[in-house]
Parts: C-alpha cells; sequence; structure tokens
C-alpha cells in the first residue's frame, strides 16, 4: 500500500507561493476558516494523481465543470504539485506540472521511482495507472470523501441524492453517460420521423382515393353515355376518334367547304390535341358554311326590311296626316289669296278709320281750344265764337254739348270700329301663319317620303314607280325571306343533328373527353402508386430502418449502463453493508433507526440508479432523517466502502473534507469515536472548519497528531499556513 | 403493399371484423410462407407460437402474427413464453406485424426475446429487427396469395383456408418427411 | 474488469448486431471522455442528424413528385 507523506503546492486554485504539507502523523488536520484553502489542498493530491480526470466534464462532479485549475495570481502562471508517496520499494514521488496554455487541465507528468529513475510524460501515466491501480472514481469511492459530495447528499430532492449517492459510489461516469444518451433524446427523433413519413404516407393515401373516386365518376359518366366499362381504354379513344374525324370530314363536304385536312392521331397520347382540334374545327366549320351564312344574311336582311317598313309606314302616315290638316285648314279659312284679300280689306278699313278720326281731332281740338279760349274771357264776349267771330247765344255751353254728346260719342264710336277691324287684321294674319305652317309640314313630310321611298326602293333593289306600293314590295319580300328562312333552315337543322345530335360530333367528342379522363385520373393514381414502389421511398424506409436501429441500439446500450451501474451499486452496497450500518448507528445513534440498509433499484424512466434505505425493521427511516443523520449516512457509506476495499485499496490513507457538516456536538463527539477506530487502519486526513470537532479530535483520537492551521488567505500570498 | 391488395383485405375485415381478419391473415401469411419454400409449416389457431416455419436451406422461424390499425402490437408474457418454447428446437422467433394502412406492409422482426417486454411494443421499434431478406421474399408471396384467394375468402371465410391450407402442405408431403398437424 | 468492459459484455450478450453496438458504446464513451455528458449528447444527436437530413431531402422531393 502507498501512504501520501508529502505535498508540495504551488499556483494550484487558491495557492500561489509554494507550500508544503507533512503527512508525517496517522491523523493530519487541517483547520481553519472557509476560504482559505483547506479543500484546495486535498484537492491538489488529487489533481497531481489524476490530472483531468478530475476537472470539468470528465469528473462527472457538477461543481467541477468551471474549475480553474491554475492561480491567476502566481508568478510565471506555472502550477506545481508535488506530492510523495512511500510504498513497499521506497518512496515514489509524482510531479504534475501546468504552465503556459491553461487549458490543457491535465498538465505535465513525472513520476520518479524509488531508484531514482524518472519517467514523464505519456510513460509517466502508464506508471502510474500500473503503480496505483485506482481510477479518480475508486479514489472518490474510498480514499477522498469531498464536501460537494456531503452536500449533495443533505438534501431532499431525491433525484440530487441519488446523484450524490452514485457519486459516492463511484458510479457518476454511468450517470454522466445515461444523462448525455438521455439529452440526446434519440428516440423522440425517430418518433419525429416516423410522423414525417406517416404525413406523407396519408398525404399518398389521400390522392390515392380522390383518384378512385374521380375514377368511379368517371366510369359512371361514360356509362351513361353509353360506354361499356370495356370501351374505356386507349384502344377505345382512337377509334373514336377516327370516327370523330370521319364525321367532320363528312360534315365539311355537306357544308360544301373545301377539303379538310384532319390530323389523324396516331397514339393515344395525341388524342387530347386532336379533341382541341376537333372542337374549334366543328365550330368554325359551322360558322363558314353557305347555308349558315345565307340563314345570317336572310335573317339580318329580314331584320332591316322589317324596320324600313315600320318607318316608312310612319312617315307616310304623318304625310297624309298634314295634308288633310292643311286641307281642313283651307276650307276652314280659305286659301292664302282669300286670306290676303281679307286682310288687305280690313287694313283698308282700318285705314279709312285713322281718316276719319284724325278728322275729328282737329275738330276735336279747334273744339278744346276754343272751349278754353271762351273759359277764360269775359262773360260777355264768351258767346262770340272765336273762329269766325259771330255771335251765338251760349256758344260755351253749346260747344260744350256739342264735345259731350255728339263728337266724343262719335269718337268712341269710331275708335271702337277701329279695335274691332284690328281684331280683324290680326285674326287673319294668325291665321296666315298657321297656314305657313300646315303648308311647310306637309312639304317636309312629302320629302321625308319620298326619302323612304327612296330607300324602299334601294332595299328592294328596283325604282318604286308611282303606281307601286311600297309597303305591299316590302310586305312580298319579307314573305319570300320567310320562306327562305325555313327551307335554309332545315337544311342546317339536318346538319346540326350531325354536329351536336345524339351520336353527333359532339357527342363522340364527350365520349372521347371521359375517357380521357378516365384514363388520365388512371396514370395519376399508377403514378402515386409507382412513386410508393420508387428508390426514393425504398431510401426513406431504409432511413428509416436506420434511424430505428441508432435507437435500438442506443436503448440497449442504455439499458446495459442502467444494469451494470445498478449491479456494481449492488455489489458495493453488499461490500460495505454490515460496516455501513454500524458506522450509521455508532454515529448517528437514532433512537428509531438502530441499524440501517441501503439497496438499489432502476428509476424506469430515466435508467438511473435509484437508492432507498430501510431499517432494520423494515421501513424508510428517510422521513425522519435529519440533515445530520444524512451526513452520517455519507461517511457510513464512504467508510464502510473504504472498510470493504481493505487491503484492495491502495492507497493508505483517507481525505475527508469537512465531515461535521450539520452534526450537533453529541453527533460530532461519536464521529470522533469513530474515526478513532478508522485511524487504526488508515492514516486519516481531516480538513475542517469546525472548531469543536477539531477540540474532539484533538481531545479524544489516541494516535498522534498533526495540525496545519490555515491562519489566513490573500490573493497575493494564497494560504497562510501554520503547522502546529 | 399494393392498394389493389390493401383494398382486397379491407374487404375481408369489413366483411369478418377485426379478430376473425386476423386469423385470416394469419393463414395467409402462412400460405404465403408456404409458396415461399417453407413447406414445413404449422399453424396455430390457439396455444402457442402461431405459426412455425421451416425449409430444405435449414431456415427455421417461429413467428407471432400482429395485426393492427395503429403504431403498436401488444406482446404479451405468453407470445414471449410460447416464442422462447420453440428456441430450443432452434427456431428463430420472430414477429410478424402488419399495419392495415395502405402502403404499409408486413414487418418480419427477429427481436431477440431479451429485448421483449409485455405490453405495447411500438412498429417503429420493430423496425429495428427487421430481417430484410426475408420480408422481400414473403410480402410478395403474400400478396400473390390474397390476389388468388381472397375472393373465396370473402365467400368461403376460415374454413376455405383451412382446406387450402391442409391441401398444400398434403400434396407436399414428401418435402418434409411427413404430413405436419395443421390446427 | 472495468466499468466500460462491463457495459461491453452486456451490449455484446443483447444478440444482435454486437460489433455495431459495441461500436456505438466506444464512440460514445470517446465522447464523454472528451466532453462529458454534453458530448455524448452531441454526438448522439449528430449522428440522428446526418439520418434525418438525408430523410428530409427525399421527403421533400417526394412530397414534389405527390
Amino acid at each position: 500500500m502507498f501512504q501520501l507523506t508529502r505535498l508540495t503546492v504551488k499556483g494550484f486554485r487558491g495557492f500561489t507561493d509554494q507550500r508544503e504539507f507533512t503527512f508525517d502523523e496517522p491523523v493530519v488536520m487541517l483547520v481553519g476558516e472557509n476560504h482559505r484553502g483547506k479543500s484546495s489542498t486535498l484537492n491538489a493530491v488529487e489533481w497531481c494523481l489524476f490530472g483531468d480526470d478530475c476537472v470539468g466534464k470528465k469528473s462527472g462532479i457538477r461543481e467541477r465543470l468551471d474549475w480553474e485549475v491554475a492561480n491567476r495570481r502566481a508568478a510565471d502562471g506555472g502550477v506545481v504539485v508535488e506530492a510523495e508517496f512511500s510504498g513497499p520499494d521506497g518512496t515514489y514521488s509524482v510531479r504534475r506540472d501546468l504552465s503556459g496554455n491553461r487549458r490543457r487541465a491535465g498538465g505535465s507528468l513525472t513520476v520518479v521511482l524509488p531508484d531514482g529513475t524518472s519517467i514523464q510524460g505519456e510513460a509517466a501515466d502508464g506508471r502510474l495507472a500500473a503503480l496505483f491501480r485506482t481510477s479518480f472514481r475508486d479514489f472518490i469511492t474510498t480514499v477522498y470523501q469531498h464536501q460537494e459530495t456531503v452536500r449533495a447528499i443533505l438534501t431532499n430532492e431525491a433525484r440530487e441524492r441519488n446523484d450524490a449517492i452514485d457519486r459516492l459510489l463511484g458510479l457518476s461516469e454511468y450517470r454522466g453517460l445515461l444523462r448525455g444518451i438521455r439529452s440526446a433524446e434519440v428516440e423522440k427523433a425517430q418518433r419525429s420521423m416516423e410522423g414525417a413519413f406517416e404525413k406523407l404516407r396519408i398525404r399518398a393515401e389521400q390522392s390515392i382515393r380522390t383518384f378512385d373516386n374521380l375514377i368511379r365518376e368517371e366510369k359512371a359518366k361514360a356509362i351513361d353515355q353509353g360506354l361499356r366499362p370495356e370501351e374505356i381504354s386507349e384502344q377505345e379513344a382512337l377509334r373514336l376518334a377516327r370516327e370523330i374525324g370521319e364525321a367532320i370530314r363528312s360534315l365539311a363536304q355537306d357544308l360544301e367547304l373545301p377539303d379538310l385536312q384532319v390530323p389523324w392521331p396516331q397514339r393515344y397520347e395525341e388524342t387530347e390535341k386532336f379533341r382541341e382540334w376537333a372542337k374549334n374545327e366543328t365550330d368554325g366549320l359551322w360558322r363558314r358554311a353557305p347555308d349558315v351564312a345565307r340563314q345570317e344574311a336572310l335573317a339580318k336582311e329580314q331584320q332591316q326590311l322589317g324596320e324600313l317598313k315600320g318607318r316608312y309606314k310612319a312617315t307616310k302616315e304623318r304625310e297624309a296626316q298634314a295634308r288633310l290638316e292643311l286641307e281642313a285648314f283651307v276650307r276652314q279659312n280659305g286659301h292664302a289669296t282669300a286670306l290676303a284679300e281679307r286682310l288687305q280689306e280690313q287694313e283698308r278699313r282700318v285705314a279709312e278709320l285713322d281718316g276719319r278720326t284724325r278728322e275729328i281731332d282737329k275738330r276735336v281740338g279747334l273744339m278744346r281750344d276754343a272751349i278754353d279760349y271762351l273759359r277764360t274771357v269775359t262773360p260777355g264776349a264768351a258767346n262770340r265764337c272765336p273762329v269766325c267771330g259771330s255771335q251765338v247765344a251760349d256758344l260755351l255751353t253749346h260747344l260744350q254739348t256739342e264735345w259731350e254728346q255728339a263728337l266724343s260719342t262719335e269718337i268712341e264710336d269710331l275708335s271702337k270700329q277701329r279695335e274691332n277691324h284690328v281684331f280683324q287684321v290680326d285674326g287673319i294674319k294668325s291665321l296666315r301663319s298657321q297656314l305657313e305652317k300646315l303648308a311647310k309640314d306637309a312639304r317636309d313630310a312629302g320629302a321625308e317620303l319620298a326619302g323612304w321611298l327612296g330607300r324602299v326602293g334601294g332595299a328592294l333593289g328596283r325604282e318604286i314607280g308611282k303606281d307601286d306600293d311600297p309597303e305591299n314590295l316590302m310586305g312580298a319580300r319579307l314573305g319570300q325571306i320567310d320562306q327562305e328562312l325555313q327551307r335554309v333552315g332545315q337544311a342546317i337543322e339536318r346538319k346540326r343533328q350531325a354536329i351536336s345530335g345524339s351520336g353527333g360530333i359532339y357527342d363522340q367528342l364527350a365520349k372521347l373527353r371521359t375517357i380521357d379522363q378516365f384514363i388520365r385520373y388512371e396514370q395519376k393514381r399508377r403514378f402515386v402508386e409507382r412513386i410508393w414502389e420508387s428508390p426514393e421511398v425504398a431510401q426513406l424506409n431504409d432511413l428509416r430502418d436506420e434511424a430505428a436501429r441508432l435507437a435500438e441500439d442506443v436503448q440497449v446500450i442504455r439499458s446495459a449502463l442502467s444494469t451494470v451501474s445498478r449491479e456494481e451499486a449492488q455489489d458495493k452496497i453488499q461490500a460495505a453493508g454490515e460496516s455501513l450500518s454500524e458506522y450509521f448507528g455508532r454515529m448517528a445513534d437514532h433512537p428509531a433507526i438502530p441499524g440501517l440498509t441501503m439497496e438499489v433499484t432502476e428509476d424506469t424512466r430515466s435508467g438511473l440508479n435509484s437508492y432507498a434505505f430501510r431499517s432494520t425493521d423494515g421501513t424508510d427511516p428517510t422521513p425522519i432523517l435529519s440533515q445530520g443523520d444524512f451526513n452520517c449516512l455519507a461517511l457510513s457509506i464512504f467508510l464502510g466502502l473504504a472498510r470493504a476495499a481493505g487491503d484492495a485499496q491502495p492507497f493508505a490513507f483517507l481525505m475527508l473534507d469537512d465531515p461535521a457538516q450539520s452534526l450537533g456536538p453529541a453527533t460530532k463527539r461519536r464521529l470522533v469515536a469513530v474515526l478513532e477506530d478508522v485511524a487504526a487502519w488508515r492514516k486519516v486526513i481531516i480538513a475542517t472548519p469546525d472548531d469543536e470537532l477539531r477540540e474532539l479530535l484533538m481531545a479524544n483520537v489516541t494516535k498522534s497528531k498533526a495540525v496545519y492551521d490555515f491562519i489566513d488567505w490573500t490573493e497575493h500570498g494564497g494560504p497562510k499556513v501554520v503547522r502546529t | 403493399m399494393k392498394t389493389a391488395t390493401f383494398y382486397q383485405l379491407r374487404k375481408l375485415r369489413e366483411e369478418y371484423g377485426p379478430g376473425i381478419f386476423g386469423k385470416i391473415t394469419q393463414k395467409l401469411l402462412a400460405m404465403a410462407f408456404y409458396n415461399a419454400g417453407f413447406h414445413h409449416l404449422v399453424e396455430r389457431g390457439v396455444q402457442g407460437v402461431d405459426i412455425d416455419v421451416a425449409n430444405s436451406a435449414g431456415e427455421k422461424y417461429a413467428l407471432e402474427v400482429k395485426t393492427t390499425d395503429g403504431e403498436a402490437v401488444p406482446i404479451s408474457k405468453e407470445n414471449i413464453d410460447a416464442l422462447a418454447a420453440r428456441t430450443s428446437d432452434g427456431y428463430i422467433p420472430m414477429i410478424a406485424a402488419l399495419r392495415m394502412q395502405m402502403f404499409e406492409d408486413w414487418i418480419l422482426a427477429d427481436v431477440p426475446l431479451s429485448q421483449l417486454r409485455p405490453g405495447a411494443t411500438t412498429l417503429s421499434r420493430l423496425r429495428g429487427y427487421r430481417v430484410g431478406r426475408l420480408e422481400e421474399l414473403i410480402c410478395p408471396a403474400f400478396e400473390e396469395v390474397v390476389h388468388e384467394h381472397s375472393a373465396a375468402v370473402l365467400s368461403g371465410g376460415e374454413r376455405y383456408l383451412i382446406k387450402t391450407l391442409d391441401g398444400k402442405r398434403s400434396g407436399s408431403a414428401g418435402h418434409s418427411g411427413a404430413v405436419p398437424k395443421f390446427r | 474488469m472495468g466499468y466500460k468492459q462491463r457495459v461491453a459484455a452486456e451490449i455484446q450478450a443483447s444478440g444482435r448486431r454486437p460489433e455495431d453496438r459495441l461500436a456505438l458504446w466506444e464512440a460514445i464513451l470517446r465522447s464523454f471522455e472528451s466532453t462529458g455528458a454534453e458530448g455524448v449528447q452531441d454526438d448522439l444527436a449528430k449522428r440522428m442528424g446526418h439520418i434525418r437530413r438525408r430523410f428530409d431531402a427525399l421527403l421533400v422531393k417526394l412530397e414534389d413528385m405527390l
């Protein structure tokens, strides 16, 4: 067995300057407050022996993921840890350096044998492995109990506790591997692929079903159209196409159109194009057919002539009406000459009356002047006529009387007569205007009628004489058109039957289209089926199989890991068995738990180990265990395994980091009693910040002790350590 | 498998229901194996492994036959025990699973018995153990058997298949040296 | 026997394609020893990813054909 005798640490974690530790007593204590380098001292032994196996992800210790090996403030950035071991053949020195590139956490190794031989590099790794025959896993199971492990056990979370116990048993790697495998979610990825494939399959299936329905529909349509099931074929399509071609050629002849070039389809694939040609050609022939053109021309003529006849008739009626009105007027009022004569007469009379009125006006003027004069003269002179000077008795009165009675009456009478004659004149003038308008209207109507007559002649293609009845002529022509339309219509109908009647070209084209559709759907359906038989689908299935094999292989490996991990745990638990129960009983001294057994099962969901504890009465004690009890449990497992390892373990020392976590005074005393026994078969190295534990160890452990007091720690100087 | 085969099988299932259909499919599969050269054939309706097949080249398979619409097949403890019982006679235990959906086909999987657990086993898991060579032989043979016999099965049911299978094997008794029992 | 060998023996006993499975186990170990659990996760995810990429490319092609 190999005993740790000396340790030199420089630049490692909390250490800057070099420090040396001698392990020359059965019990060595590293004491002091937290963060002073006690744990780093123990870690240095570990790192010296195992390099990067105890650092980062490889360690399997979560807290070590971002571990820094080199102290940032160390002079020249170098790390040196040297451990000396006394072995069967003498002193072995193991030195690990880390300088320059800090990323190589493992550093470089030198092993010096008792005979002075120095081995370096890979050879040193090999020699170390051969010498100590211990993996990092085994080391932390039976030599060095980590503080982190104890802390992790002191938890109520079953998962974390199982994790910590696995670590304690040196089974972290299994756990790490199983975690990694589980996180890869290979089965989930495989399921996702299966899901995607299923979507594709469903899509293909839906296509097939859709085409099946369409094919059924087209088949039913074909049967309705008179086709037998066996006629729904490419062969039949070609035969039908030939029939249609012949029918079109015959139609062209019937329609007296020049010889047609039919693009006979030679293969089924040409029938679609042929169908298009047949439809267009049939429609085109029809439009160009003489009968149809004739029919269209006749219909146009019929329509135009009908309109013309209507217009002519209306114009004729208007002209007759205008003439009648003019005649009625003349009968009633006389013609223009008579009106002129009457007007002249009336105007003459008005002029005459105007003359007489002027005469009277003269007398009236004289009369008025005389009256006015006589009114102004002296009464004596009032009887003398101002014109002739005659004396007239009561001349004024006489003049006034004549004015008032005779003249005014005459004037009024003349005025009335004049008014009457003027009224007559106005009346005759109005009649004259009316006569002029009626005569113009009659003339206009006549001119319009003549215009329409010209058009009728143009429409009928002949002169319309005055003995001709244009309406009857038009009527006769319309009758001819009717007859001819009937005749042409009958001829066209016969030909139309050949196109769109039952069994006609369109009918045949519809059948051909149905066959085409049916065949096309069948082809598409076959295409989908062929896709499923394609190399691509075969490759897809191969990939599904590949994924299934990978998933199954991973599952087998996972299962193997789980089984082996559990078996190893069982072996170790069995080995530690009685010691575990004994140490727990002694340390915890729980009144309700006289003894303890541990068992391991598989967590079927994760494949990881799941640990359970049983009191000797068969019950589960964990609900009543305190934090201190869990610590005792952790210590019991560790000490039990260490004891079970016996001499098979190459190292003759144990390292305990802060073993008194959560322990009360009595439990600490009991722990010390257990360590007293352990010291009989192993050197014990304890790191603790607990003064009480220190005192108890000093007072109760009968083996000689060395104490390293970590009294301070500074950033530049590292730990300040004093040996007492 | 081709859609035509699928439609024929579906018709049989619609006619007879899933339970009888399973038995019919089993017999059709047995006939496919027979036609593919596995003239030693035992097909069981009740206890024991569903089908034992062997050919003159010495290949021997014991098959548990399963049909499903879904994505998993139920494997019982009895199935596993029955398969295990045949290994002592040199039969390779296999699961023959058919998913009754369009474009699916038989999966012939030799899952190690140690990897089988009672309960639902997904078809995707069985894929990891497919014996491609055997599938290439049996799947086309199965399609031919379905085409040839589905009309008769539709009218004659299981009895027709029992008679036909018996008839085949009694016609080739010379191959195996004895007429295998067919139950 | 170290745990690696024990697991290998268990895998061998599984009865099918032992060489492939052992090769996978060794690859998983290599990943774990170099980059821990995450390395294992990445390695396996990469393997499945490689299959998936080829699968998806074919899927796209077939979907276009349909």
